[in-house]
């Protein structure tokens, strides 16, 4: 039977796991957040004029700097071209990002990933690689000169519907009707998503919500939450319900740097508790799932946002990755990317691609809150 | 420039991903099994249930992975043949057309050894233990993930076969640690340790090279047989998933069984009872989607590897045990260690009447 004397260390273990979440994340560029507003912009406009000095052969070899030696050694590309401050910047994280997955991988390794602890080292072995590639891809994006500005306000709140495509040959459903809805105020946030099968009773209903901490830049943000989900497959006669505790982050990347205007990083994690019921079963069962993941998001001109994302959760439509066709995993989530792009000032089209042992595509018209100053970018 | 920058970052991610239903190919491997035609000299092993590894100039030899078969062979002439069953019931029997055949003298207890004499047109083979079919109580092994521990396995044989009124063993796969020839050759040479036949699907470790090497040598990836009136369906979940192909078959395995007692097997577990450390099936939808055919199935028991450790636990009203003691680098702090199960079940009072864990205590085991 399940041991549930575990159980009762839990907490600890969560709450060690949200400190570990919050130093590395909030590690993303400490020092420079306490800059000053008129430091960042005069470094941002010396920054600027010195990207536009930059001829396309200094660019180029930055690039290729970026991506070697810059695969191990994150920040060369920013050396390169003489942005000392962003490429250490990134260097330490990459560095702290490394200790992470080294110990967090030796611990499940040397364990063979023993049932006490993991609710600790796999948070950080994947919060650790999310910094880790993070870093990489910033490096690239600011030495390309992909950055944009700074992020745009966001709406208090939104609506969408759409469609989803699931392409799973585990599973009856396909076509999808999709609903969301996101409302976000000063203290407190609340996101809800629903998707209902068209053509058999296949559903997923989730809803999340919790306490805001504003961060330097609007777009930033901490969200402490709390979430239950409904996903029921009726053809196949099952059915789970869950609950969750997440932590949820937005970073602005102009922290470490104005070559990285518009760039951002998102990190969450999570435990989730689930009741799964099978048709005519004896019992229910009880079991846990770790949530986390990251991002890496980019704002292209015309407010575009576009981003790729891995999440850890297993229990969506788009269910786990297998990495190849020759080798199983049972511990990876999925992989995703997700565009937004606005078509008018209160209308936007979402569209959402996850690819895990599923692939599910999803396409939604958005209707936002107008905001008062639409020119306005950050605070 | 930007959007053509980005659709190659999509195209690319697209491109990174594996297909779908990766287990496919096996499953169509497995349709394959036990078939030759050479030599005027047609086979077909029922349901593929053992591996043809030699036809021809007179001789057959077969991988078997059940205790019991039968082989159709359709002969252009009457001829004699020298028939050598692998991984053989040490009690078993050769029934020609009906009529038994004598079994050769051998050096193992495993391997099966008759000179035939076909006659011309279609014949039937069965081999068996003569209790094959009697609905009476038993007792088999179970173990999984030897992994590295090859070299050493043969303690852990040892103590199987020192275990009295075990009738085979069944594995959850990971044999080998990455599918190397030569590991499959010393997993062979290790078996010689064990007087009982060892049936086994794969593991995640027997994908990491060519999986025709497992085809070659043991045939079906996933088992389906019955014995003494109990079912067995030890199924492929290599790649953490079980293809869709290969959940037609069971299906059908699981409709066929219903009212019999039927023993379930994968290595991986459907669900981890660790659900945080995810060692499971890749997509937790999936493994409630087995779960819940197991439940409408009825099956009595149902055996898992890939955790190197041992747990006892009620999935949905599904009696379950993760068992991987084979000597893969163990789960730390569980105070388990190397260990197989053993199984004693009984058709004739429809169920499984008890799962022993048996630790090694040096070369002996000892059962609780």
């Amino acid at each position: 039977m399940v041991d549930f004397r575990r159980t009762t260390i839990l907490p600890i273990w969560v709450l060690m796991g949200g400190v570990f979440f919050f130093v590395s994340t909030i590690g993303f560029g400490e020092t420079l957040s306490m800059r000053s507003t008129a430091e960042e912009a005069k470094n941002t406009s010396a920054d600027t004029s010195t990207v536009e000095k930059t001829d396309r052969v200094s660019k180029g070899i930055a690039l290729a700097a970026a991506a070697v030696p810059g695969l191990l050694l994150h920040g060369s590309g920013h050396y390169v071209l003489g942005k000392k401050k962003t490429a250490y910047a990134l260097l330490k994280l990459e560095l702290a990002a490394l200790g992470g997955m080294v110990a967090s991988g030796l611990y499940l390794g040397l364990t063979g990933a023993s049932r006490y602890g993991n609710e600790i080292s796999i948070p950080i072995l994947i919060t650790s690689g999310g910094v880790f590639l993070n870093t990489f891809v910033a490096d690239l994006v600011g030495v390309g000169g992909l950055h944009h500005r700074m992020g745009a306000l966001r709406p208090r709140w939104s609506v969408s519907a759409g469609f989803t495509y699931v392409q799973d040959p585990q599973f009856e459903v396909d076509s999808m009707a999709s609903f969301r809805g996101e409302w976000s105020g000063e203290r407190f946030y609340l996101e809800t998503s629903l998707d209902e099968a068209i053509r058999v009773r296949t559903r997923r209903y989730q809803i999340l919500g919790g306490y805001r901490i504003p961060l330097r830049f609007d777009s930033e943000e901490i969200l402490l939450g709390l979430g239950a989900a409904h996903t029921s497959y009726q053809p196949e006669g099952f059915a789970i319900n869950s609950v969750s505790v997440q932590i949820r982050a937005l970073f602005e990347l102009a922290r470490l740097g104005a070559s990285l205007n518009g760039s951002f990083v998102r990190f969450n994690t999570g435990l989730a508790y689930q009741r799964g019921t099978q048709d005519g079963a004896a019992s229910s069962t009880f079991d846990r799932l770790l949530l986390g993941g990251f991002g890496f998001g980019l704002r292209f001109p015309r407010n575009i946002v576009g981003e790729f994302f891995y999440n850890h959760r297993r229990d969506t439509l788009a269910g786990g990755t297998s990495p190849g066709p020759n080798q199983g995993s049972g511990f990876l989530g999925f992989l995703g990317t997700r565009f937004n792009v606005p078509l008018t000032q209160r209308f936007a089209m979402t569209s959402v691609f996850r690819i895990g042992s599923g692939r599910v595509l999803s396409v939604l018209l958005e209707y936002r809150s107008k905001e008062k100053n639409e020119n306005e970018t950050y605070k | 420039m930007r959007m053509k920058l980005i659709n190659r970052y999509a195209l690319g991610l697209v491109l990174l991903t594996g297909c779908l239903s990766p287990g496919d190919d096996r499953v169509l491997a497995d349709m394959s099994v036990g078939l030759a035609d050479v030599e005027g000299l047609n086979v077909r092993v029922e349901n593929g249930l053992a591996a043809i590894r030699n036809a021809g100039q007179g001789e057959l030899t077969l991988w078997a992975q059940a205790p019991a078969f039968s082989i159709e062979v359709a002969s252009s002439r009457s001829q004699t043949l020298r028939l050598e069953i692998l991984n053989c019931m040490p009690d078993a029997v050769g029934l020609l057309n009906n009529q038994p055949q004598v079994r050769l003298e051998s050096e193992t207890s495993t391997r099966c050894l008759f000179d035939l004499s076909v006659p011309s047109g279609s014949s039937t083979l069965h081999i068996a233990p003569s209790d094959w079919d009697e609905p009476t109580e038993f007792i088999f092994a179970d173990m999984g993930d030897i992994q590295k521990a090859l070299s050493d396995v043969d303690d852990v044989f040892q103590a199987i076969s020192d275990t009295p009124e075990l009738r085979f063993v069944m594995s959850t796969g990971d044999i080998t640690e990455s599918a190397q020839n030569s590991e499959y050759e010393l997993f062979e040479e290790k078996l010689s340790a064990l007087n009982i036949p060892y049936f086994s699907t794969i593991g995640n470790h027997e994908l990491t090279n060519d999986f025709s090497r497992w085809t070659r040598r043991f045939g079906l990836f996933s088992i389906h047989f019955e014995f003494k009136g109990v079912r067995f369906s030890f199924v492929d979940s290599g790649n953490a998933s079980i293809s869709p192909l290969l959940q037609d078959r069971l299906d059908g395995w699981l409709d066929a069984s219903k009212d019999d007692v039927h023993i379930f097997g994968t290595h991986y577990p459907l669900i981890d009872p660790v659900g945080s450390r995810g060692g499971d099936f890749r997509s937790r939808l999936e493994g409630h989607n087995i779960l819940a055919k197991l439940v409408k199935g009825n099956i009595d028991l149902a055996l898992y590897g890939h955790i190197h450790s041992y747990y006892n636990y009620d999935n949905a009203g599904v009696p379950s045990v993760i068992s991987g003691g084979g000597g893969a680098l163990p789960e730390k702090f569980d105070g388990v260690g190397r260990h197989f199960l053993k199984v004693t079940v009984s058709a004739e009072e429809g169920s499984v009447r008890s799962v022993e864990r048996c630790d090694l205590m040096g070369r002996r085991a000892e059962c609780r």
